[in-house]
């Protein structure tokens, strides 16, 4: 097995993963001709899931990679999961996935037969926390945001201990910390670069036109903080959501102003020099 | 104006809001073409819509008096297309029937009706007989017991995106300012007005069917039409649940453009709807307790004066008012003539046949 290989992407959150998964499940045919094998977000929900399942049954996810591989067909396997590290930006955590510990390490025993690429996509800590905070108020929380922000200690949201943890696991050369910020370029190129950073043989056009998912904005944020309160079933919460998607988003309405510019340059100035550092970027 | 002048009865449809005024409209509707054939035209909410100078009709404080005169001539001319039609079918249309929420003012009962109740029937009513200049007025009046006449109004406040309380809306809400009988003695007391047929909107409880047709009492056509085409239930479905009642008043007070509190109506309309929601009854059982009885003898009096085959208590309890949408005949009334007709078309088939044994038919 060892002349196979598998790609691990494990997230973050908020970094276009939706973006990459929904670009495998739909070409999936295309991948296969190139012996790829994409093992989808809906397998890795049970394999996985929120770091449970894997740390407990990470033999589960080691036979479902050994059958996948043992295929002749197949080469590499893909697979993205942004739940892998568990839950982000969590209260009284030490860095911004204080809980990943045990999965990194379990998912490490269940990668140490094969030749593994780690990818792990990140953005500015502003970026990062105000988008993951939309997806919260997304979800049906009900929360300010400036509530939710008395629970953080600005000083424990860097990338670092999750990036050293991944390298001490897998290896320098097999973790790859990637800046989000690629996604300026355009999601085909966005796409484009993460195949060739897989095997740069895997240079193959990318037109790819997915539903749009935009986030809610400012008038969408205020509507749902007063509405959640008042939904009841997963199905309400779904309902809305939708809702004030197609017609409170961030494409009709400004964006919502959550940092302070304040609070956005102290954040800057903590992170900037050391995400530049993990991601390589000027 | 064409045909205006031959109108002998005015017949206005006094359709107080949420008293089944939507559903009636849409009954009478699909029954145009029989009432057409009876001789009697039909003008709707849906015609007096398109009247450029609607604002001059006097159903709210500040409806323009300028243009009060081309309203009156925009409504000349539909009443005369409304008759022309009818004329097509019938030979003289006697009858022209006006079924509209604004006559009894545009503006649901609210904050404007503290002094008196629909304070804008009167000169709304007096511009439109003024204007067709029939040779009598016959009025339906349509009731709701009042507590739920309240609630009902309230709500669809919500639904055009206020978010006001309810005692806001109504102040006086445990005082008998919302009184039928005095309606209907102002409504009677206008010239030309030769009487005012009371109904309780309940009744449909027991059957639209006999709704309908108890309503075309009015222009002398009970029992007269085939009401097979109509909708069998009726559903306030356009009113908002519980549920969207509360996200509403949440809502609200966040939308500031007419699109926005359009799109939010819709969706909690579709989303949220009732059934299987619960019905947004929020008034508490004591105050509710307390507004039926602030009724009880105005209702009582409305009751055995002007419905007199109804029970006088009608409004005087839930259970009483719920008696009510049971009452009617189980039967369609409009059933019993076309059963009969049927029956005397089968006895006259088979006297022929044995008459003339050796005939096919």
């Amino acid at each position: 097995m060892d002349n196979k290989t598998v790609v691990f992407h494990v997230g973050a959150h908020k970094t276009g993963t939706s973006l990459l998964q929904k670009y495998m499940r739909d070409n999936r045919r295309r991948l296969q001709m190139r012996g790829i094998y994409y093992l989808a977000r809906s397998d890795m929900n049970d394999l996985v899931g929120w770091g449970r399942p894997l740390v407990e049954h990470p033999e589960k996810l080691a036979d479902r990679v050994s059958d996948v591989l043992g295929h002749l067909v197949y080469q590499t396997l893909v697979t993205s999961h942004e739940n892998t590290l568990g839950r982000p930006v969590a209260r009284g955590g030490e860095h911004l996935y204080p809980g990943c510990a045990p999965m990194i390490e379990a998912l490490g025993g269940v990668l140490a037969p094969y030749r593994a690429k780690v990818f792990l996509y990140v953005r500015p800590q502003v970026e990062f926390i105000e988008s993951y905070y939309l997806q919260l108020i997304h979800q049906g929380n009900t929360f300010t945001f400036d509530e939710w922000l008395d629970t953080l200690d600005m000083d424990r949201v860097s990338w670092v201990p999750l990036t050293e943890k991944l390298m001490e696991t897998f290896g320098r050369d097999r973790v790859e910390i990637v800046d989000f910020g690629e996604i300026r370029l355009g999601q085909n190129e966005f796409i484009q670069r993460f195949f060739r950073r897989i095997d740069p043989g895997f240079d193959f056009e990318v037109d790819y036109k997915p539903r749009r998912n935009p986030s809610v904005g400012d008038k969408g944020l205020t509507l749902a903080l007063a509405a959640n309160p008042h939904l009841n079933t997963g199905d309400e919460k779904k309902a809305m959501r939708v809702f004030l998607q197609k017609n409170f988003s961030n494409v009709a309405y400004p964006r919502p102003v959550l940092f302070t510019e304040a609070q956005r340059q102290a954040v800057r100035d903590r992170y900037d020099d050391e995400y530049r550092r993990i991601t390589g970027t000027a | 104006m064409p045909g205006v002048a031959r109108i002998r009865t005015l017949v206005l449809h006094v359709g107080l809001h949420h008293t089944g005024g939507d559903f009636l409209t849409e009954s009478l509707r699909v029954l145009r073409p029989q009432l057409h054939r009876h001789g009697v035209a039909l003008l709707t909410d849906d015609d007096l819509a398109g009247l450029s100078h609607r604002d001059g009709w006097a159903t709210r404080p500040d409806s323009a008096a300028e243009i009060a005169t081309d309203f009156e001539g925009e409504l000349r001319v539909v009443a005369g297309a409304a008759l022309d039609a009818a004329r097509r079918s019938a030979t003289t249309p006697r009858t022209l029937l006006i079924t509209s929420a604004e006559l009894s003012g545009r503006r649901p009962p609210g904050l404007g009706d503290r002094d008196t109740f629909r304070p804008f029937a009167e000169p709304a009513i007096r511009q439109v007989v003024d204007a067709l200049d029939p040779g009598r007025v016959q009025i339906v009046l349509h009731t709701r017991r009042q507590d739920r006449l309240m609630e009902c109004c309230y709500v669809s406040e919500v639904q055009r995106g206020r978010h006001h309380s309810f005692p806001h809306q109504f102040p006086n809400r445990y005082e008998p300012v919302f009184s039928y009988v005095a309606l209907v003695e102002r409504l009677m007391a206008l010239p030309r007005v030769r009487g005012v047929r009371v109904r309780p909107y309940e009744t449909i409880g027991a059957g639209t069917v006999s709704f309908v047709d108890g309503f075309l009492g009015a222009v002398g056509l009970s029992g007269r039409l085939d009401l097979s085409d109509l909708a069998t239930e009726h559903h306030e479905s356009s009113l908002y649940s519980r549920n969207a009642l509360r996200l509403a008043l949440a809502m609200n007070p966040h939308l500031d453009t007419e699109r926005e509190r359009s799109l939010v109506r819709s969706f909690l309309l579709e989303e949220f709807p009732s059934p299987p929601y619960t019905e947004a009854r929020f008034i508490s059982k004591k105050s509710r307790a307390r507004i039926i009885d602030a009724y009880r003898d105005d209702n009582e009096h409305l009751f055995s004066t002007h419905m007199p085959d109804l029970p006088r208590d009608s409004y005087a309890s839930l259970e009483a008012t719920r008696r009510l949408g049971s009452a009617a005949p189980a039967v369609p009334v409009s059933a019993q003539p076309f059963m009969q007709r049927a029956r005397r078309a089968a006895a006259r088939r088979l006297q022929r046949v044995r008459r003339h044994p050796d005939r096919r038919e």
